[in-house]
């Protein structure tokens, strides 16, 4: 009676789970199967086609790198609980999470628009943070940086801190600790979490529709063949951006799942 | 401009059901037309015919083009510009109804460090030439909206152009007035144009009057002859081209609002939108959203449009 | 010659912790104490995890740590101070051989003779999620071994192991540390009986006794170390407190006689081949001992005890709180 009961519930999740993972593979098989490969090549043959791949990856590696670099400590005292109020911290990471990115661009005007302190602080520089690259990878890090403050901080926290005070007994620093076991056994963590930063990066569109107009990366692209031309002409860059985009997580999954059983 | 004239088949006519069970109009309209369409046009016309109605607003050009590609199915559309309705015929629709135009006004930050000269040009205590000479500035920001997708960004780049052989206006001024080699950096999408003007972060944007009216933004009227908003100087619209990135070259046209059936479902109710938008209460809103009326005129095949609808124009 | 010299205070949440202790090279000593009586803390201190509130402690002549002068303590992990945990702490991404040589100053040569002379010989290339609690805490002594410390701090190391590998591994570790001194915290009197030359027992934060392993159980300075060190039975007598070790008592018949102690006859109990009987006297549970069944006593009967060395306390001595 038992058994086949729990084999039963077992089925039945077994086949939700199959319901959802078809579901959310739909839309990719939706594109491939109104997809011709003479389409694509003919889309990819227009002149400057490759445009706006090139400005897409550079911005979200650019983006990811800064990222990397400003996100991780803040990431790192999250997870040691070292900072005062630590909710209010909190709260500020996910707040861009919790807003439409649509929000964050208009917001983004009032931060970065040519007439704000920053704006003309850039100006001076000979900069500008509007409808420009940087103005895009400055929307990038604002819609994809929450994902991976809070990826890396859960990561962080599950490296025992008394691994890292057992370094420091065996007369580590804090810098060699760092480097040889805080990062090693954080790493699965990381590159889960950079994985997806960099996929949010790169179809980041809300923010990047307001204040990026231009240069157009993917996504710009996709959105105004759309208008211009149609559907067949505009989803070939989307096959395009898709097998840009999905390596590198690909990749971080795999490999985060093979050091994860090492551990 | 693109109007088809098309052929032999004519649309079969409609009888308009009156009492029966409600039917659905379902709208597809341009982006600046928003505001009109769910504030003035839907509830009165859910209240007078009893049908009902929805709505949605994008950039004209990329709404024909889902519609042409079957992604959403309208069965009435309202463009701005004759571009995107030519979009959609034969196979759509055979003929439109023009009715009210929107001529392009430049809108402007009355805060801004420019306010007070862009004020007495509109004023005409300055000649409309300074505008251009103002937007000449290296220091100006001026944004646009984008010519490959929206009517209204390639109706200024024609407008700038009209300016340089109707106003006198030097080659070099146009050409810095349109951002020069860093004319990207003036395209703004749609959505973001006005907001970005309005939080001060721009000096002038392009606009429609009725967009200038409704976000009550000061602006700079520009003379008729430039303005495509006129239906008199339709020839010297036609005059003014533009080539996009595509190669494809389009000629300058009205900027005026036409209405159609799409071929689809409940065509009763979408036939009954139709008339309503040409009847007197949504006239009367029109003129106070600032845009321009133009008599009701059928366009293209005419014999097309539903005889409902040819009686109505006729007896105006 | 005086290696430890360690004379501090450091301030906890509950109440502070102070202790005073001199070794010389190669003395081991133990802490022990009821837990959360601040043991732990005391090698957090001489470790540099914690700063003091009072006083220093200096190795080997090397100012360690100082109250007044906090900032210029020397950093945890360069002290010449070793700790090893109850968990071991083993990296679980590094292999033995590369946890062992983890200190900078290690070299693969040294610790493999280290880890050999700790059977660890083919457990080199195994990572520690494969190793038994017992072979992770000798990984983790090898590990230290390898950063030269003078001093080695051990808290608990072995207290999850099963007891007799526990003073087993407390062996080598006694064997392995010729010339370093070490101090090990513990809750169990066998253990720092088995490893001390000298105990230091330690209850809410104050030190009471210093004393050798069996000085401390024939000569508890007070009813609360007695108490520690096993006494159960504690009567009164007149002004003074008399404490009875159930290990350390005798019958000495069933007459009443001067000199004795009277106990009646509680529980007796048949345990394998021999009669289990406890006494009680004045109330109080004093001892229990074997006979064989044919002279098992009477349940209830009284007997006399004879306590020759039992410690007696008066005053402040004599009370157990």
């Amino acid at each position: 009676m038992r058994g086949s009961g729990i084999r039963a519930s077992t089925g039945a999740a077994l086949l939700g789970a199959l319901i959802v993972w078809v579901a959310l593979l739909g839309p990719l098989i939706a594109l491939l199967a109104h997809l011709t490969p003479g389409a694509v090549v003919s889309a990819l043959r227009q002149p400057g086609a490759f445009q706006p791949l090139v400005v897409s990856v550079l911005a979200s590696l650019i983006a990811l790198a800064v990222i990397l670099l400003l996100g991780t400590p803040l990431a790192y005292l999250l997870a040691r609980g070292r900072l005062p109020f630590p909710r209010l911290w909190e709260v500020g990471v996910i707040l861009p999470l919790l807003t439409p990115p649509l929000v964050i661009g208009l917001l983004l005007i009032f931060m970065v628009g040519p007439n704000t302190a920053i704006g003309v602080a850039l100006g001076h520089l000979n900069l500008s943070a509007s409808d420009t690259f940087l103005a895009l990878v400055v929307a990038e890090v604002y819609e994809a940086v929450p994902y991976y403050v809070l990826g890396a901080a859960a990561a962080f926290a599950g490296v025992e801190p008394e691994l890292e005070e057992a370094a420091t007994l065996l007369g580590d620093g804090r810098w060699r600790t760092w480097r040889r076991v805080t990062v090693p056994l954080a790493a699965p963590g990381l590159a889960t979490a950079l994985a997806i930063t960099w996929a949010r990066a790169m179809g980041a569109f809300g923010a990047v529709l307001i204040i990026a107009y231009h240069p157009f990366g993917l996504p710009m692209q996709i959105w105004v063949t759309l208008q211009e031309t149609g559907l067949s002409s505009a989803l070939p860059f989307a096959l395009v951006l898709l097998l840009v985009a999905l390596p590198l997580p690909v990749a971080a999954y795999l490999w985060s799942a093979r050091a994860r059983r090492r551990l | 401009m693109a109007l088809l004239i098309a052929s032999s088949v004519s649309f079969a006519p409609v009888v308009v059901a009156s009492g029966g069970t409600p039917e659905l109009a379902n709208v597809a309209s341009a982006g600046s037309l928003q505001l009109l369409m769910d504030k003035y046009l839907g509830p009165p016309f859910i209240k007078q015919t009893g049908d009902e109605y929805q709505n949605e607003s994008m950039g004209s050009l990329g709404l024909a083009q889902e519609i042409v590609a079957g992604e959403i199915t309208p069965n009435v559309f309202i463009p701005i510009g004759a571009a995107p309705m030519a979009l959609l015929e034969p196979k759509f629709t055979k003929w439109a109804v023009q009715f009210a135009a929107s001529p392009l006004v430049v809108a402007y930050y009355p805060k801004g460090p420019h306010a007070a000269e862009l004020k007495k040009i509109s004023q005409g205590k300055l000649p409309i030439k300074d505008l251009f000479t103002l937007m000449a500035n290296p220091g100006f920001k001026l944004g646009r909206t984008d010519p490959a997708i929206d009517p209204q960004g390639q109706g200024f780049i024609e407008m700038v152009h009209l300016a340089e052989k109707y106003l006198g206006v030097s080659a070099t001024t146009a050409a810095a007035d349109l951002g020069g080699s860093d004319s990207n950096s003036q395209i703004f999408s749609e959505t973001s144009l006005e907001p970005t003007l309005q939080a001060g972060q721009l000096d002038a944007a392009s606009a429609y009057l009725p967009q200038a009216v409704q976000l009550g933004l000061p602006y700079v009227r520009l003379p008729a002859d430039i303005d495509f908003g006129s239906p008199k100087d339709s020839a010297i619209y036609d005059s003014a081209s533009l080539t996009l990135s595509t190669g494809e070259v389009v000629q300058g046209s009205l900027l005026d609002l036409e209405a159609s059936v799409v071929k689809g479902n409940d065509p009763a109710a979408a036939t009954a939108l139709v008339k309503f938008l040409i009847g007197k209460t949504v006239r009367n809103f029109l003129t106070k959203e600032g845009y321009q009326l133009l008599p009701p005129a059928l366009l293209a095949d005419k014999s097309a449009a539903p005889r409902s609808i040819r009686d109505l124009i006729k007896s105006k | 010659m005086l290696v430890l010299v360690a004379d501090f205070e450091v301030a906890r949440r509950e109440f502070p912790v102070r202790l005073a202790v001199q070794a010389e090279a190669g003395e081991r000593l133990a802490i022990l104490g009821p837990s959360g009586a601040g043991k732990t803390t005391c090698l957090e201190a001489m470790a540099g995890l914690l700063p003091l509130s009072a006083g220093r402690i200096s190795l080997e002549g090397r100012q360690l740590s100082r109250a007044a002068e906090p900032g210029s303590d020397v950093r945890a992990g360069h002290r010449g101070v070793g700790l090893l945990r109850q968990r071991p702490g083993l990296f679980p991404h590094l292999t033995v051989l590369e946890n062992i040589c983890y200190p900078p100053g290690a070299s693969p040569a040294r610790a493999r003779q280290t880890a050999s002379r700790m059977g660890l010989d083919g457990l080199l290339d195994v990572r520690p999620r494969g190793l038994s609690g017992g072979e992770a805490q000798r990984v983790a002594l090898c590990r230290t071994l390898q950063t030269d410390a003078r001093l080695l701090c051990l808290d608990e190391p072995f207290s999850s192991l099963d007891s007799a590998l526990g003073i087993e591994l407390l062996e080598l570790v006694r064997r392995e540390l010729v010339e370093v001194s070490a101090v090990l915290v513990t809750h169990q009197l066998g253990e720092a009986q088995a490893f001390a030359d000298r105990v230091i027992v330690l209850a809410r934060g104050q030190v009471l006794q210093v004393a050798g392993p069996r000085e401390l159980v024939l000569r508890p300075n007070s009813a609360r170390v007695a108490e520690m060190v096993g006494y159960r039975g504690f009567l009164r007598c007149g002004s003074q407190v008399l404490a009875i070790h159930p290990e350390r008592v005798h019958a000495l018949g069933r007459q009443d006689g001067a000199g004795g102690i009277s106990a009646r006859v509680v529980k007796v109990r048949p345990e394998g081949g021999r009669v289990d009987a406890e006494v009680e006297a004045e109330g109080e549970w004093i001892g229990r001992f074997h006979c064989r069944f044919d002279e098992a006593p009477e349940l209830g009967s009284t007997l006399l005890f004879g306590a020759p060395d039992a410690p007696q306390f008066s005053g402040a001595e004599a009370l157990l709180d």
